[in-house]
């Protein structure tokens, strides 16, 4: 008699677990249609409302609801800068969309953690890893990145040896026989590692000619202060801090010319989430005008990148001149110029994609072909970017038709 | 005779009967198999995403082109896996080293115990990986450094497993000893250790198991090659294979570090 009520009961169990899962199965399927068919309708060119109804900083139009987009925010960085001046400046909250900051120190663990956030800025290398391993896209180029240096302390036999060895880097110390064999704390996979690499390329090595010991930044910035490494591969904040610490730079992207971009991305399924769509779209366009801020006002630029490193934690880079100085060095793209990288075309230089890519694709596609030539990445990765246009230009477009109209 | 015996140990439901090792043997192969062509079934149809696992068929040919390919990592499967075990046993070795008679000692001698304990019981909860801030600090990045945070992962269970395998000897084998004219010291060593030789193996089998599964946070550390450093740079390049691999090979070393640690034990504690 028990074993029969414990079957009845097993049996009631089971089918109501069978039914519950195929319910939630059924009405997630119906949400996750609705938000594609709406995206769909999003990606239209928007009818945004004149500058003078829309009583707004730039003329654009405020959300009907208020929203909060979760932003990637990278820590530190001048491409994060942006962010943080359009919601100081008050801009995004006249448009009624709030940000929450998730804060990372490194393109693939933003990458990672996509599921935490909606829209984002990080260099080339991490965005590429992000476009090919997650539901991610690149909707613009923020900036060509400029603070990547190399430093070494005051005794390296590259700092004793002086400038002036390799007439095409004038800036440029040491000879090829002090930086070869020398150890390098450097966060490889990142923008660093392509401006390490393209300056051994420079002065005729390779990266078999050095010793490349991955670390994240803050951590290479303590592990050389301890005496490891003959060299730090820093970026921009951790640049900074370096600096102050009195060591050399002995070399970096922007004395060599290495020319690195970083990107603003979205997920895929923010896009996918009309609401959210609009707001980026919204964001997208503050994000270059708050560029424009930045070159138009760099003392008051400074103040706030001063401020966001301090309260990002960023010891060291909260100091004003040097963020001054940061920005002087800053090769960003104001919202023009990013409306015409993103919207003209050209043919792939490599004359593999089988269609013209637009020169923001381009841009990113110079760091992708430095990777593939490392065997990191392959050809059909980048086909994969191509045929799934991952760098994608309807924001730019969507923004473009807005501005036009207003 | 033999098939009639079995056929009398089976219950009702032919529970009881006792198959040869090879019908054991091909039940272990049938079940790994099985798991192998379902994950293979679920990313050719498509259920589950290839950028987000690797087919079993596309690891084994990775297997074989990491031999000879140093992409994307910069290091091939044998260089990558030397520089791990140079980590996980200077490591490991020292923790055995050092652990095991810290906590035999400590598990006999009162006053040690006492003296040791409530430090002990203060680093024990600590994760490994906390301790990296301060490594770098003290000891650098190189190897040292490395083994260092590896030897923290296994130096616990082996101190915890040997304490434990002395106090629980038995108490009569002990009194034996004594009344036969054992000095203390006698006692412990030819008593108290033999005894607890069990729980020491168990603790360095543990301690194996903590050593590698330590490796990538130790060689987050800082890392120019190793398992674990081709597992970050899987991380890094989105290459799920590679990441797939390295955790595969890792775990395919401490299966054979712990045949091996059986094979030891085995051959040890034969009176066991």
């Amino acid at each position: 008699m028990k074993r029969g009520i414990a079957t009845i009961i097993a049996a009631v169990l089971v089918i109501s677990t069978i039914a519950g899962c195929g319910g939630s199965g059924n009405s997630k399927q119906e949400e996750s249609a609705a938000p594609e068919a709406a995206a769909d309708e999003a990606a239209e060119p928007e009818g945004e409302a004149p500058a003078e109804t829309a009583g707004t900083t730039f003329g654009i139009e405020p959300m009907e609801n208020e929203i909060t987009l979760s932003l990637g925010y990278f820590s530190g960085a001048m491409h994060a800068l942006p962010w943080y001046i359009m919601e100081q400046e008050g801009w995004i909250e006249e448009l009624g969309i709030s940000f929450e900051y998730q804060s990372f120190i490194n393109g693939p663990a933003m990458m990672e953690a996509n599921a935490d956030w909606d829209i984002a800025s990080t260099g080339g290398p991490g965005a590429i890893t992000g476009i090919l391993g997650y539901d991610i896209k690149v909707m613009g180029i923020a900036d060509k990145e400029a603070v990547l240096n190399l430093y070494v302390r005051e005794d390296s036999p590259i700092y004793q040896a002086g400038q002036g060895n390799f007439p095409d880097y004038p800036k440029m110390y040491g000879t090829v026989d002090t930086w070869k064999g020398t150890e390098w704390l450097i966060p490889v996979g990142t923008t660093m590692h392509q401006t390490l690499v393209t300056i051994l390329e420079q002065i005729g090595l390779t990266a078999d000619d050095v010793t490349m010991t991955n670390m994240d930044v803050t951590t290479a910035l303590t592990a050389f202060k301890t005496g490891a490494g003959d060299g730090l591969a820093v970026w921009t904040s951790t640049a900074i801090e370096a600096e102050q610490e009195g060591y050399i730079k002995v070399a970096g992207a922007d004395d060599n010319g290495v020319i690195v971009p970083t990107t603003i991305l979205a997920t895929d399924a923010a896009l996918a989430d009309p609401e959210k769509y609009e707001a980026i779209c919204k964001c997208w366009e503050l994000y270059y005008r708050a560029i424009d801020f930045i070159l138009a006002d760099r003392e008051k630029a400074a103040e706030y990148y001063a401020e966001t490193c301090s309260i990002e934690g960023v010891s060291g880079a909260d100091d004003y001149d040097l963020c001054y100085e940061s920005l002087s060095r800053f090769m960003p793209y104001g919202l023009e110029d990013e409306l015409e990288l993103m919207n003209t075309y050209a043919e792939d230089p490599k004359g593999t994609a089988g269609r013209e890519l637009s020169n923001g694709e381009i841009d990113l596609f110079n760091t992708l072909d430095f990777f593939i030539s490392q065997d990191k990445y392959t050809e059909d990765d980048r086909n994969s970017i191509i045929d799934n246009e991952k760098v994608t230009s309807v924001i730019a477009k969507a923004v473009q038709e807005s501005v036009s109209n207003r | 005779m033999d098939k009639k015996t079995k056929t009398k140990k089976r219950d009702k439901l032919g529970r009881g009967q006792n198959a040869s090792a090879y019908t054991y043997a091909m039940l272990s192969f049938a079940g790994v198999m099985a798991f192998l062509i379902i994950w293979q079934l679920l990313l050719v149809a498509g259920i589950v995403s290839d950028r987000y696992l690797a087919k079993p068929t596309e690891l084994v040919v990775l297997f074989v082109q990491k031999f000879s390919d140093p992409a994307p990592d910069g290091a091939t499967l044998l260089v990558s896996i030397w520089a791990s075990l140079r980590v996980s046993l200077t490591g490991l070795i020292l923790a055995i080293v050092i652990g095991v008679p810290l906590g035999l000692c400590m598990g006999w001698f009162k006053a040690l115990d006492r003296l040791v304990t409530p430090i002990f019981e203060i680093i024990r909860p600590i994760p490994p990986v906390s301790w990296i801030p301060l490594t770098i600090l003290w000891m650098g990045i190189g190897l040292r450094a490395k083994a260092f945070i590896i030897f923290f992962s296994a130096f616990i269970p082996c101190v915890i497993n040997s304490y434990t395998g002395v106090k629980l000897t038995n108490k009569t084998l002990i009194n034996v000893a004594r009344t036969s004219g054992a000095s203390y010291v006698e006692t412990f060593y030819k008593v108290a250790i033999p005894s607890a030789l069990t729980m020491v193996f168990t603790g360095i089998r543990v301690a194996v198991g903590n050593a590698w599964s330590t490796l990538v946070a130790a060689e987050m550390l800082a890392a120019s090659a190793g398992l674990g450093y081709m597992i970050l740079m899987g991380r890094m390049f989105a290459r799920a294979d590679i990441i797939i691999l390295g955790m595969l090979v890792i775990g395919a070393i401490g299966a054979f570090f712990n045949g091996i640690l059986s094979f030891v034990e085995n051959h040890v504690i034969k009176w066991r």
